[in-house]
């Protein structure tokens, strides 16, 4: 749950990467204009939740399924993404599908190491990437 | 020196670079999505592919505002974006009108109103067109943080 309001913000580091691959190179972002597009970032997943979340309703299904997510883009006049979307989504499934049978033999060699791996992994996994782009140099000192 | 770490960290690490590396399919932070996302109150569970698909909707999203503002906005002549072409894209531009009223709301949401709020405002609309009753609301709400404040 999201108890603080910067709970919502997404990493500014990550989000000025994204406008950046998308800008020509050279181009000046000023800072609001980071945290304007990084809050209507935030906005956008907000927005795009509850109309899923409406389309799930509808079906009388409690989660939100990749199918809502979609309809979503398309009630919300993102038609434009639907389709590159829809390429992703099956890389990501592929990829999934690949780590877990990578986890089952892994599981065979080392069970216990591999249970604190992926307690590691659901926590830190995020958080970690954000701490490298932000603090690569205190994070090595740490450890 | 990278890489270089001790324990099992290295080894969840490395398996997490040979999935991705540079190339990740995704560069938001799937947990921070799914926190925003469970800020919603209505919502109560997400599977992995439709957070998946939200967070890059998102860097998608992050792409086509960035670059619609520069391409419609007066910072091109300058090389630049700024706060003021995104603002005229929320005004002018339909698809994204949904930011318009949020987005001085977002300026100061920190000091002003707790994201619990706005997010149960916003997921409170079913559709954009019932939005628009809210945004006006929110609207004014604004005009008043405005008065009281001297810049953004």
């Amino acid at each position: 749950m999201a108890e603080r309001p910067e709970d919502l913000n997404l990493p500014n580091a990550v989000i000025t990467r994204i406008i950046k691959e998308a800008l020509p190179d050279g181009v000046n972002i000023s800072k609001e204009a980071r945290s304007a597009i990084s809050r209507a970032a935030s906005v956008f997943v907000l927005y795009a939740t509850s109309c899923a979340n409406n389309f799930a309703m509808k079906g009388k299904r409690k989660t939100l399924n990749a199918g809502d997510v979609l309809s979503a883009m398309e009630e919300m006049e993102f038609q434009r993404f639907i389709a590159p979307l829809k390429e992703s989504l099956e890389v990501y499934r592929r990829e999934q599908k690949g780590k877990k049978e990578a986890r089952k033999d892994k599981d065979k060699k080392a069970d216990s190491e591999e249970q604190d791996k992926s307690r590691e992994d659901d926590n830190d996994d995020d958080d970690e990437r954000m701490e490298e782009e932000e603090q690569n140099d205190e994070e090595e000192v740490d450890n | 020196m990278r890489g270089e770490r001790p324990g099992p960290r290295r080894g969840g690490k490395m398996a997490a670079r040979l999935s991705g590396g540079e190339n990740r399919l995704v560069s938001l932070p799937l947990s921070r999505i799914r926190v925003i996302m469970k800020s919603s109150p209505e919502v109560s569970s997400i599977n992995q592919d439709a957070l998946f698909l939200t967070a890059k909707a998102t860097e998608l999203f992050v792409q086509y505002l960035a670059s619609y503002s520069y391409k419609h906005g007066r910072g091109k002549e300058k090389n630049a974006l700024t706060y003021s072409d995104l603002s005229h894209t929320a005004e002018e531009c339909e698809t994204f009108q949904f930011l318009a009223g949020i987005s001085p709301v977002l300026q100061n949401y920190t000091r002003l109103i707790s994201a619990q709020r706005i997010a149960v405002s916003i997921s409170d609309m079913p559709t954009f067109k019932s939005f628009q009753l809210v945004k006006q609301d929110l609207k004014k709400m604004c005009q008043i943080m405005w008065l009281k404040k001297s810049h953004i």
